[in-house]
């Protein structure tokens, strides 16, 4: 694979020492990270030490594996190691050095379902006389970097006396999971965290074992992974770089802090590089995005119109959504790569492409909707989701005592992750899932019929469906129930294309921007950071490569002198 | 680095050990089938994994197999811990690594599980939880030498697989990048020995022929097949050169030299590899594993040897582990660096004299603190020579002080109907002190004690006033026996040597040591058990018939004695007789050596009878 060096990109790869590097969308981040990396790699001396290459999510981190690959023809190997950062500090920090630190009966381990926790009973904490674990579950309660607690990642506002009753339920929950080793991912980093701060050893060799670190989507990095970061530092780690672009920040659900990126580019400790060059869209694209850039950024370069006509920018004024579709596959027609981007479930089910399904039973011990799920997988061939989602669900017939016990589950899981007879049973199961050519009563008894069998139970297992308004779906067939809509193919929300690239893009706006939603009142320049509406219209708009279409609602309509402010010359549309 | 400890769990004869090193050299000794040479291949099963080809495998036998209900054991667990990591082995081996309040150390526990009809299967974990695995990469830090029991040295040299030397070469050559240069050597040698006449001629000859067979048949090259450095360095071989050679590099091949000079020259040649490469690389941990050096070797070359290994384990992160039955080693070693191994126990003996304060051992009414111990670990150093030595491969012992016991109780021995070195005690002649020796099984901590039986036979010395000159042979039978009365008076009414209570003291009330003493002395016991309630049974005892025999001067005196004593003979006669007997005696090397030829000479002669002392046959009763 060829790697097509610039001023830019050159600087990047020969710089060392702590180096953050803004890059904006196109400019083939990965690319170079991946090149940079096969550079080190074959320059690398160390036997047992090596570079750690960390992702924010598993997408991205296998996007970096591949470009590797490409580059170098062979995957990359130990001393080195490409993962993602949680993961990363799960099993580097926290698994292994709990104990240094906490309290703790056996081994940790981070909980894939937080709503296990949901099960814990804390009755005793009482607010009106109501427990407070139903108005905040414990599945939602996470630990601050002061050590506060957070409920859905936010402080709350109590009253003195209720503050003081929830601070101790949370305490108490806290210590009831650290004593039992059932973390939350955010627990994880907390306690990671204080277990660098107590033992700086640990972080000391941590820092020798990786000489080198490389935080891709690194404006996604929250607060704690930030001073997890700066422990490393602080204790001798000489080679970091956190690469990305503050302005595709997504994740502040997860609690990322792009302010805190940018304050390490301010940073006169930190060597600040500039990715400009989009290599991806046409101009008229990169300046239609760049519009969310605060002033000072707004030095994006796009590549050049393939001729003068060329206007890769559509507007679809639209009054109801039934043609929107159709008129998109007209206008992007001559392009294979394409998806509509929307936000929001309710534009979703508008465009007639929401990708759940209602649940018809009810949960005893688990929703058969799974197996469904996993037929699904198994056609679509990835069969790994397919095994994994049984893997989740089987103990739960095999012993049902499991539902109240997740050490118990997850350690029969753990046992049974190499038990080769077990795996060839969930074959067998998922190859044997029913068709769905039946109605839906029969194919729960075939299910029910086919679990007991392979897995031998002593009685069927307890699949009941809701009735109700629910019982005359029982005698219609599961094809019909189940079925995929054409567009829920071709819909996706804004989150999901993150880091990827298409041909065209057709971004599908709501009238206004209340709640959640996305309208043209949105695009003004910001003055500061921008919020999170702005950089996920940023990042819909950075996907394309030659077409990107904005469809308007009609009562939204611009003026002409605001049309060529925000999109230049661009083809309007109406329908 | 070095191994600090290990954990072994059902592993062939060892059903649970735990184990501690020292960080440079340590010497395992044990009877067979103490489990030395298991020990030394746990070890071994790690290091394995740092090496392309195993040597070494588990099988459905190796499993720990309880003696008694034939059920064996599913599951081999062996956890090592190194200790004295820098920081770049730490961050080596991080994965590993436990951080521990009081020194952060690595762990590796790796494991087998029995199945049906299938190899056993592996498994391991580093640090503190299972679960959590290093990258398989980090096991090349984990090197080592083996030389086995029964090992080939010679082959080990000369084999083109094995070949050791050419190992050597091979990474001096890669470390200087001169692997061209070689081949350049080779090359023109190649080019001048083809240019040469015999081999161009014999290439024409075979063109020449070719062509006439089919004109359009191409014509051959000749060239020498070594393009790779590997050949080239392969056919580097040890020999040995004549001391006056006619022509250079000429000589004996190994095959052609003793099997003990050919082990030498194997383990220069593994020194010389391990150094140079702990040397080039800081994080790797070298380990040099010998069973049994003394074999081949005679006693000064396996001291030799001994000393050039101590001098040449001087780096951080080489470890030297032996096993040996020889005394000749163990007694030119440090205790600190010897271990001792039975069933389930390993123990440093030099440990046994560590922390031990708190046991409140007295002696000559002080209580013993560090130093205490210390110097008597020192002391016992000094007087481990090979013989004494031998002490720490027996089941049992018996401490003597004199050279009379030494030389005489095998004798009673073989009186007894058995021969010490089949009962596998050991009679150890302590010389000026028992103390040392006790404190090696005294501990009231298990630990901290190596666990033999011990007999202590040593001497009441009641009135040692019996030495004067006023209670010699010739005094004691003057003026109708009054002196002799007058001795036999004060021996008995005089109190025991404290000693004897110091000894006793010493036990510490350890059941596995037993203090016999004898009434006065071990000679007095001799002669006063072997007079005979009837008068006339006397002349069929050997004690008086060795005084016959050997003609002894004070012979007539005893006899007319013995004429005037009663037929029945009191206490009193009895002691008298003795004790005049005792008198008799020459001195005691002389005795001792002469008694127990001449009591081997008569010993399953029916006609003479002879009684050991009782305190004797107590003191082999206890070691049974």
């Amino acid at each position: 694979m060829n790697f097509d060096m610039n001023e830019e990109r050159e600087q990047y790869i020969y710089e060392r020492g702590k180096i953050i590097v803004n890059a904006c969308p196109g400019s083939g981040k990965t690319t170079s990270v991946g090149y940079k990396l096969m550079n080190l790699v074959n320059n690398w001396d160390y036997k047992c030490s090596g570079i750690a290459c960390l992702s924010f999510t598993n997408v991205a981190k296998n996007e970096i594996n591949d470009k590797f690959f490409d580059f170098n023809k062979a995957s990359l190997n130990y001393p080195h190691l490409i993962s993602t950062i949680d993961s990363f500090i799960n099993r580097y920090i926290t698994l292994p050095h709990f104990k240094t630190k906490y309290r703790c009966q056996g081994r940790p381990m981070i909980l894939e379902n937080d709503s296990i926790l949901d099960s814990l009973s804390f009755q005793q904490f009482r607010i009106n006389n109501r427990p407070i674990q139903y108005i905040y579950p414990p599945s939602k309660i996470d630990i601050n970097v002061d050590g506060t607690f957070l409920f859905n990642g936010n402080s709350l506002d109590l009253s003195d006396e209720d503050k003081i009753i929830f601070d101790r339920y949370c305490r108490t929950l806290k210590n009831h999971q650290f004593l039992r080793g059932l973390l939350k991912n955010s627990d994880s980093l907390y306690a990671a965290y204080q277990i660098l701060l107590n033992n700086p050893r640990i972080a000391n060799s941590l820092a020798k074992r990786f000489k080198y670190i490389i935080v891709d989507e690194a404006q996604d990095t929250s607060e704690i992974q930030h001073l997890i970061i700066d422990q490393l530092i602080d204790n001798g780690l000489k080679n970091i770089e956190l690469i990305g672009d503050p302005y595709q920040s997504l994740y502040e659900w997860r609690n990322a802090r792009p302010d805190l990126f940018l304050e390490k580019v301010a940073s006169v400790d930190w060597t600040s590089l500039e990715f400009t060059r989009c290599k991806r869209s046409l101009e008229p694209i990169v300046k239609a995005y760049s519009l969310f850039r605060v002033q000072e950024h707004n030095n994006l370069v796009g590549q050049e119109l393939r001729d003068d006509n060329e206007k890769p920018i559509h507007i679809i004024y639209f009054k109801n959504y039934d043609q929107l579709v159709s008129k998109y596959e007209e206008i992007s027609s001559e392009y294979r790569r394409k998806k509509i981007l929307v936000r929001g479930t309710s534009l979703l089910r508008e465009l007639n492409a929401l990708n759940t399904y209602i649940d018809l039973w009810k949960e005893t011990p688990f929703s058969p909707l799974q197996f469904i799920y996993a037929k699904e997988e198994l056609q679509n061939g990835d069969i790994k989701s397919a095994i994994n989602r049984l893997f989740n669900c089987i103990p739960l017939l095999i012993n049902p005592d499991f539902a109240n016990n997740v050490k118990s589950k997850q350690d029969f899981i753990e046992v049974n992750r190499d038990n080769h007879s077990f795996t060839a049973k969930l074959l067998l199961l998922l190859k044997s899932i029913p068709d769905f050519n039946k109605t839906l009563t029969e194919w729960n008894d075939e299910v029910k019929e086919t679990c007991s069998s392979i897995f031998e139970l002593e009685s069927p297992p307890t699949f009941v469906l809701k009735a109700g308004i629910h019982r005359p779906k029982h005698s219609m067939l599961v094809s019909q129930l189940f079925e995929r809509t054409v567009n829920s193919t071709n819909v996706s929300t804004i989150h999901k294309v993150k880091g990827k690239t298409y041909d065209s893009i057709m971004i599908v706006l709501s009238p206004n921007s209340s709640g959640q939603s996305l309208s043209i009142n949105d695009f003004i320049r910001p003055d500061e950071m921008p919020d999170e509406k702005k950089r996920l219209l940023y990042v819909a708009m950075s996907r394309p490569k030659w077409q990107l279409v904005v469809a308007v609602p009609n009562q939204s309509r611009l003026t002409v002198e605001r049309h060529a402010e925000l999109f230049g010359d661009c083809i309007v549309h109406e329908i | 680095m070095y191994l600090s400890n290990m954990t072994i769990e059902n592993f062939r004869g060892i059903s649970s050990m735990n184990l501690s090193f020292k960080k440079d050299i340590n010497i395992i000794i044990g009877e067979n089938g103490a489990h030395k040479s298991t020990i030394i291949d746990a070890i071994r099963l790690l290091y394995n994994f740092g090496v392309p080809y195993k040597q070494i495998y588990i099988k459905n036998e190796d499993f720990f197999t309880n003696s008694e209900t034939g059920e064996s054991e599913d599951i081999i667990s062996i956890t090592y811990e190194f200790r004295g990591l820098t920081e770049i082995q730490k961050g080596t081996l991080y994965e590993y690594i436990i951080f521990d309040s009081s020194e952060d150390y690595a762990s590796i526990t790796i494991n087998y599980e029995r199945r049906q009809d299938k190899h056993p299967k592996f498994n391991y974990f580093t640090g503190g939880n299972p679960g959590q695995r290093a990258n398989s990469g980090t096991f090349e830090i984990f090197q080592h030498y083996f030389l086995g029991a029964l090992r080939d040295s010679t082959s080990d040299l000369l084999s083109p697989q094995k070949n050791l030397l050419a190992k050597v070469i091979k990474r001096s050559i890669d470390t200087n990048n001169s692997e061209q240069e070689f081949k350049d050597i080779m090359t023109n040698a190649n080019s001048e020995l083809l240019g040469r006449d015999e081999v161009s001629s014999t290439k024409e000859n075979i063109n020449s022929n070719l062509n006439d067979m089919y004109s359009s048949i191409p014509n051959i090259g000749l060239h020498i097949e070594q393009s790779k450095i590997e050949p080239i360095v392969n056919a580097i071989k040890p020999f040995l050169p004549f001391s006056n050679p006619i022509e250079n590099n000429t000589g004996l091949s190994l095959f052609q030299n003793s099997l003990g000079y050919n082990n030498l020259i194997y383990i220069a040649t593994v020194l010389s590899d391990m150094n140079d490469r702990v040397n080039k690389d800081e994080t790797i941990h070298h380990a040099l594993l010998i069973e049994e050096p003394e074999a081949h070797l005679h006693p000064q070359l396996q001291l030799n040897l001994y000393n050039f290994l101590k001098d040449q384990i001087c780096n951080d992160n080489c470890q030297l582990f032996i096993t040996s039955h020889s005394p000749t080693l163990t007694s030119k070693t440090e205790l600190e660096k010897l271990f001792t191994v039975d069933t389930n126990s390993f123990k440093c003996v030099g440990e046994m004299f560590e922390d031990r304060v708190n046991e409140n051992l007295t002696q000559n009414n002080r209580t013993m603190n560090d130093n205490d111990f210390l110097s008597k670990r020192k002391m016992l150093e000094r007087y481990l020579d090979v013989t004494k030595s031998q002490m720490l491969y027996a089941k049992s012992l018996i401490l003597v002080e004199g050279i009379s016991e030494e030389l005489l109780l095998s004798t009673f021995a073989e009186f007894e109907g058995f021969k010490f070195e089949e009962k596998d005690i050991e009679l150890v002649q302590t010389g000026t002190s028992f103390y040392p020796f006790l404190l090696l099984f005294n501990s009231t901590d298990e630990n901290k004690r190596i666990a033999k039986k011990v007999s202590v036979v040593t001497d009441d010395d009641r009135f040692t006033d019996s030495k004067k000159a006023e209670y010699s042979f010739d005094y004691l039978v003057l003026d109708d026996y009054n002196k002799l009365n007058e001795l036999r008076e004060n021996i008995s009414n005089s109190a025991i040597s404290s000693r004897i209570n110091n000894l006793n003291s010493f036990k510490n009330g350890q059941e596995n040591i037993e203090t016999f003493t004898a009434y006065k002395t071990f000679e007095y016991e001799i002669t006063k058990s072997n007079v005979p309630d009837r008068k006339e049974d006397i002349f069929s005892n050997l004690i008086f018939l060795y005084l016959v025999e050997t003609q002894n001067s004070k012979l007539t005196q005893i006899q007319s004695y013995i004429e005037q004593c009663p037929s029945t003979l009191t206490d009193i006669y009895k002691t008298n007789i003795a004790m005049l007997m005792w008198k008799a005696l020459p001195s005691k090397a002389e005795f001792a050596q002469d008694f127990a030829y001449f009591l081997l000479q008569y010993k399953d002669d029916e006609r003479y009878n002879f009684n050991i002392p009782n305190y004797i046959r107590d003191s082999f009763n206890h070691l049974r």
